[in-house]
């Protein structure tokens, strides 16, 4: 990739909390982009084909997020975890995109791709538990579960007030524990419920 | 034994799909990116004006979409006794609406095939159907309605001529979650017939999947579709858009279709960011004709947004007038809440400050001095009480419509004591901090509830001396302390324009005890929390 395709992007090296700076000067730091798609952009991508049951489709908005963030930053604006972003600029776009196929994707399964890879025995248990939960409460789930946002972080995402989030998280939670058969000690159960 | 979240944790990372990747993701990135700018074509949106009258979420949504008040006109045509349409099988929920084939008037029907009776919506067979000649007889069917989702179903939505050629197309919606998915069909005379339109996108530019044509009609936080027909020198073209809203702007897409009998054609297609106000929304109209089924309810969008001027600045949108006695002289004075108008456009009500105005005076327009309510979720005047027996009524502002409405109350300023005439926020006097009612902080308070909490409003003394009672309990839902539920309750009175707080009491109780209070209540003359 040459020099002028990734003008404008400058990130820290930090994890869960890179910055996408404003451009300075004409230099790439290719290695930096590198780094953010090496170690964050699986698991952006897995979060958001966990909430869309669709590789593809989370692959393809987790990449729009990113260029969309791309030229934020040659715009000169600054986006603080650029990770978080993206997530939420991903879940956007995939949510109004289903909502938009998500008649024809019924009425048409021919049109959807074959998934490359035949899914595991708990990968499909896991997706169907998933599949099973309304929007809403799958977002947090995976918000919680995947990336590991807390409450607060998950309410602003969503727009929504973290009362809302501890509910939705404790259905969801509630659910996939019954759907997957999940039991734990019950000496833990209540120092280890997460509804920070 | 790992606890559940640690097993929910593992589980899903390791389920979570594999990125595919590419070779070089930087360079497909890259790419991707000189793709965007180049098919982006700044200021080629022929925005349509919005008038968003409810964006603030789900709730709202369905609360419009399935909003049960008729729209004069627009309502299809549901039929008591079904029509025999000459179909050779009975058939039920039938709605219908005119159509203009060739300069002639018939009829679209959509309806469901009677089997040991009639399913319900969303349920059995469904099928449009063009009667083209106005005789009383479907002429032509398409095949079957599939993804007619419950409990709305499939309904007949509109019947635009969205290419100009003098036969209209019937649009036929199916309701969703958040709004509607649209199908449109072609209405051909020779022989009679009824297509799905079909997409085809020979330059691969457009914003839409191609085959049977779809597309939303959907306005919700975060995202709205829609449709327009734009009319050019060298014919008519179809547009849908998708916005997505990232406040304070948003990412609209269009593509420009030009449709010729079933064959809707990609012609254009265009991204652009806009601010949110600037961005087009669904109506309740698709290309001049009126939106039929529950669809009809959806607010007005144009180019004339519905405002109301009351000698600000600007008129406001959003308008929501309450007449009440706000200064004790015996007349009805008017309150608005309302956002203003800018730029010409009412934008969405989420995202703009909304502000509060009263006429004392009787003039028609709003008194010297109003309040500002900072991002409003649908900010409204709600009631009109006299709080503390003065004979002046106070303004209860709704602040946020939800399953935990909130409220604040307003003075009239020549009650109040204020130095300008007007309407403002009446707060907690000093030395009042009791039950979280922080010293010299505008009195909010709210009623319903969620998980792990709840609140409602009571009064006493009312009318002669009014005493607020504001209760509210939480507990946590799950882990340590679940059990427990904390309960406030705490009286407030209103004195010299201020509320003070007369009594408080925090005590706690086993969770699973029955609450002190109920959620909705008719108090000190105003109901509060009364849903449908």
């Amino acid at each position: 990739m040459g020099a002028h395709d990734t003008r404008g992007y400058r990130g820290n090296r930090g994890h869960g909390s890179g910055v996408l700076g404003s451009v300075e000067g004409d230099t790439v730091d290719e290695v930096e982009l590198r780094e953010f798609l090496r170690e964050r952009y699986p698991r952006l991508v897995g979060a958001v084909a966990l909430v869309t049951g669709d590789a593809a489709s989370a692959e393809d908005a987790v990449q729009e997020a990113i260029v969309r963030a791309w030229e934020r930053t040659e715009r000169g604006e600054q986006i603080v975890a650029l990770d978080r972003w993206v997530a939420a600029v991903a879940l956007n776009l995939s949510r109004s995109r289903l909502r938009r196929l998500r008649v024809e994707r019924l009425a048409r399964p021919k049109l959807l791709a074959a998934p490359p890879v035949q899914p595991s025995g708990d990968r499909v248990d896991i997706a169907r538990a998933l599949a099973e939960l309304p929007r809403r409460q799958r977002e947090v789930a995976v918000l919680r579960y995947v990336l590991d946002l807390g409450t607060e972080e998950i309410a602003k995402q969503m727009r929504t007030s973290e009362g809302t989030v501890k509910s939705q998280l404790f259905k969801a939670r509630a659910h996939l524990a019954d759907a997957l058969s999940l039991v734990e000690d019950p000496d833990e159960e209540n120092s280890h419920a997460e509804h920070r | 034994m790992p606890s559940i979240d640690d097993q929910l944790r593992t589980r899903m990372r390791e389920a979570a799909p594999q990125a595919a990747g590419a070779d070089d993701l930087v360079a497909h990135l890259g790419a991707r990116k000189r793709r965007r700018a180049g098919v982006r074509r700044a200021g080629t949106v022929a925005l349509v004006v919005v008038v968003l009258v409810g964006t603030t979420g789900a709730f709202v949504a369905l609360g419009r979409a399935f909003h049960t008040e008729p729209i004069p006109g627009t309502l299809p045509t549901p039929t008591q006794t079904p029509p025999d349409l000459g179909l050779g099988f009975p058939i039920c929920d039938v709605l219908s609406m005119p159509i203009t084939v060739a300069g002639a008037q018939g009829n679209a029907y959509v309806f469901t095939k009677a089997i040991d009776g009639c399913p319900k919506p969303g349920e059995g067979h469904r099928f449009v159907g063009a009667d083209l000649d106005g005789n009383g007889t479907v002429d032509a069917t398409a095949p079957e309605l599939t993804d007619c989702f419950s409990p709305v179903g499939c309904e007949a939505f509109a019947a635009p001529d969205v290419n100009g050629d003098g036969t209209s197309e019937i649009a036929v919606s199916t309701a969703g979650a958040d709004g509607y998915g649209v199908w449109l069909y072609a209405v051909t005379t020779s022989p009679a017939a009824l297509e799905p339109i079909i997409v085809v996108d020979p330059q691969a530019i457009g914003n839409v999947q191609t085959g049977p044509f779809q597309f939303a009609w959907v306005d919700v936080v975060g995202h709205s579709g829609g449709a327009r027909c734009d009319t050019l020198p060298n014919g008519t073209t179809f547009t849908i858009f998708g916005v997505d809203k990232m406040d304070p702007n948003a990412d609209v897409r269009t593509t420009d279709l030009r449709i010729a009998g079933a064959t809707a054609t990609v012609v254009g297609a265009s991204h652009d960011r806009v601010p949110i106000a600037d961005a087009p929304a669904p109506g309740n109209e698709l290309c001049g004709t009126p939106l039929y089924g529950s669809a009809a309810n959806f607010p007005k969008a144009g180019p004339n947004p519905e405002t109301v001027d009351i000698g600000l600045d600007a008129p406001l949108c959003d308008v929501s007038t309450l007449k009440a006695d706000l200064d004790g002289d015996s007349k009805q004075d008017a309150a608005w809440v309302g956002t203003f108008l800018k730029n010409g456009r009412c934008g969405a009500s989420d995202t703009r400050d909304a502000i509060v105005a009263v006429d004392l005076d009787g003039d028609g327009l709003a008194d010297g001095s109003y309040a500002t309510l900072p991002r409003c979720l649908l900010c409204q005047t709600y009631a009109a009480t006299d709080l503390n027996a003065d004979g002046a009524s106070e303004l209860v502002v709704l602040l946020q419509a939800s399953s935990t409405p909130e409220y604040a109350i307003y003075g009239a300023s020549s009650v109040s004591g204020s130095d300008s005439p007007g309407i403002d926020p009446l707060f907690v006097a000093t030395g009042n901090a009791e039950n979280g009612f922080p010293d010299g902080s505008q009195l909010t308070f709210s009623a319903g509830g969620d998980e792990g909490y709840s609140s409602a409003v009571r009064c006493e003394g009312f009318p002669t001396a009014p005493v607020l009672v504001l209760w509210r309990s939480e507990h946590p839902i799950e882990g340590p302390g679940a059990d427990v539920k904390n309960v406030y309750e705490t009286k407030l009175q209103l004195v010299s324009g201020a509320f003070a707080v007369v009594d408080a009491r925090h005590f706690a109780q086993p969770t699973s005890d029955p609450s002190p209070f109920g959620l909705t209540s008719q108090a000190c003359g105003v109901d509060w929390f009364s849903p449908a």
